[in-house]
């Protein structure tokens, strides 16, 4: 269309799909009332995660590619060393072979079953929220995920599954500024609180805060917090951070705020586990 | 037809965004490709073609953000028409003009949707918008070109 048809614009195809768009966002609305996402979402959702689940997969190869290529004889030593690692560890596998055959030997002699292996699926980030507020990630799992799964790392809490679509779905993560989670200090007779997102720590993506402290709380700088299970949507005891500083407000001296240095690492989120109720 | 390679490019497009590798990333922060494709479209195909780009990339990106569809569909099919529109008018059919454009539309298309979800804090809304917009532009060229060559081969003049 150049100059000379500019002022043949056909309007109607623009009209119909104008109309399509509010449509679109009117049937969202009314899903989302329902706490739905809709079917174009789940549609448009289902196709884009798949080509990013591909997309994962070959920036991965491409970066290992890229790496062998720049740290070639670096690599060649490393493995070597890692060789010699393995074989000890093989030795150790040996070794602790044993104790569990031992141990096993002394349940039996005790008539005591044990209790089994904790089973827990594994999940891959897919998707990165990477604006200020709302921090979540698109994870895809070994198994269907379920509304209210929770996330973690071997090192800590990470979040919980808010919306699951087969064995995908959204992660609201300890970072989002909607997170919530029931909390307390890992002491005996440790003060319970609640830990947010610290959204005001200026430089400081990754910190979150201890609050809703009662205001004499015995709350030092390194103490360990973790979940404490109340109101059920996180189980009891998963480790969440550790206190990095611990502030008084100027305005109102009975609100405490624990500043908490998270230990999962969200800058790089990559693996997680994904552990359903009950688990 | 040349509308369904649209939607496959735009799915690669919106894909490639959401999983921008972490290395590439200028201050956490990522290029609006959706924004450049939906550009690309326009310049290359006009304002129906446009408008049709903008329809599609909000569908897919608005979805897979979360977000409420409403903003994203205005700011991105208003992009798409409007380019279209001014196309042989202001502006010409050349990468350039395409990295220029889109370092415009970052911004207006931020408003558009500031408007209809604000954020909690103005301070890293206008940092993001100001690094993803030079960033966006930088990339619109390669994006044009793809999104242009396709289209010369399956529609050729």
């Amino acid at each position: 269309m150049r100059r000379e048809d500019a002022y043949q614009i056909n309007w109607t195809p623009i009209i119909v799909m104008v109309a399509l768009a509010a449509v679109l966002t009117f049937t969202q609305h009314r899903a989302r009332a329902s706490g739905d996402i809709g079917l174009a979402c789940r549609g448009a959702r289902r196709v884009v995660w798949s080509v990013q689940s591909g997309l994962t997969r070959g920036g991965r190869v491409l970066r290992r590619i890229a790496v062998a290529a720049y740290r070639g004889q670096e690599l060649v030593i490393e493995n070597e060393r890692l060789r010699r690692e393995l074989a000890y560890l093989e030795s150790e596998k040996l070794r602790m072979w044993s104790y569990y055959l031992e141990n096993r030997a002394m349940r039996r002699s005790l008539g005591w079953d044990g209790s089994g292996p904790v089973s827990f699926g594994v999940g891959r980030v897919i998707d990165w929220s990477s604006d200020h507020y709302r921090q979540r990630v698109t994870i895809e799992s070994n198994r269907e995920l379920e509304r209210g799964n929770v996330v973690r790392t071997e090192a800590g809490l990470v979040g919980r599954v808010i919306e699951a679509q087969g064995r995908r779905g959204v992660v609201v993560l300890l970072l989002d500024s909607e997170s919530a989670v029931a909390a307390q200090i890992e002491r005996e007779g440790g003060e319970q609180g609640m830990i947010y997102a610290a959204p005001d720590v200026p430089g400081d993506r990754y910190l979150l805060q201890m609050s809703k402290l009662p205001p004499d709380a015995d709350v030092r700088v390194g103490d360990w917090v973790t979940s404490s299970g109340i109101g059920e949507v996180y189980p009891a005891g998963i480790p969440i951070g550790v206190v990095e500083r611990v502030e008084r407000s100027a305005v109102n001296v009975t609100s405490l705020t624990a500043y908490v240095r998270p230990f999962a690492d969200f800058k790089n989120l990559n693996y997680v586990q994904v552990i359903r109720r009950g688990e | 037809m040349v509308y369904p390679v649209y939607v496959i490019l735009l799915v690669l497009v919106t894909a490639l965004e959401r999983t921008w590798p972490g290395w590439l990333l200028v201050y956490g922060q990522g290029p609006h490709l959706v924004i450049a494709a939906v550009v690309a479209i326009g310049l290359v195909g006009g304002p129906v073609a446009g408008c049709f780009g903008g329809l599609v990339g909000a569908l897919l990106l608005g979805s897979v953000e979360g977000a409420w569809l409403g903003g994203v569909f205005v700011g991105y099919m208003v992009l798409g028409v409007l380019v279209g529109v001014l196309r042989g008018e202001l502006l010409a059919e050349r990468a350039p003009v395409a990295a220029l454009v889109t370092l415009v539309a970052v911004p207006v298309v931020a408003v558009i949707r500031l408007l209809f979800a604000a954020p909690p804090s103005p301070g890293p809304w206008l940092l993001e918008t100001a690094l993803s917009a030079p960033y966006s532009a930088l990339l619109a060229i390669p994006v044009f070109g793809v999104f242009k060559t396709l289209a010369a081969l399956i529609e050729p003049e």
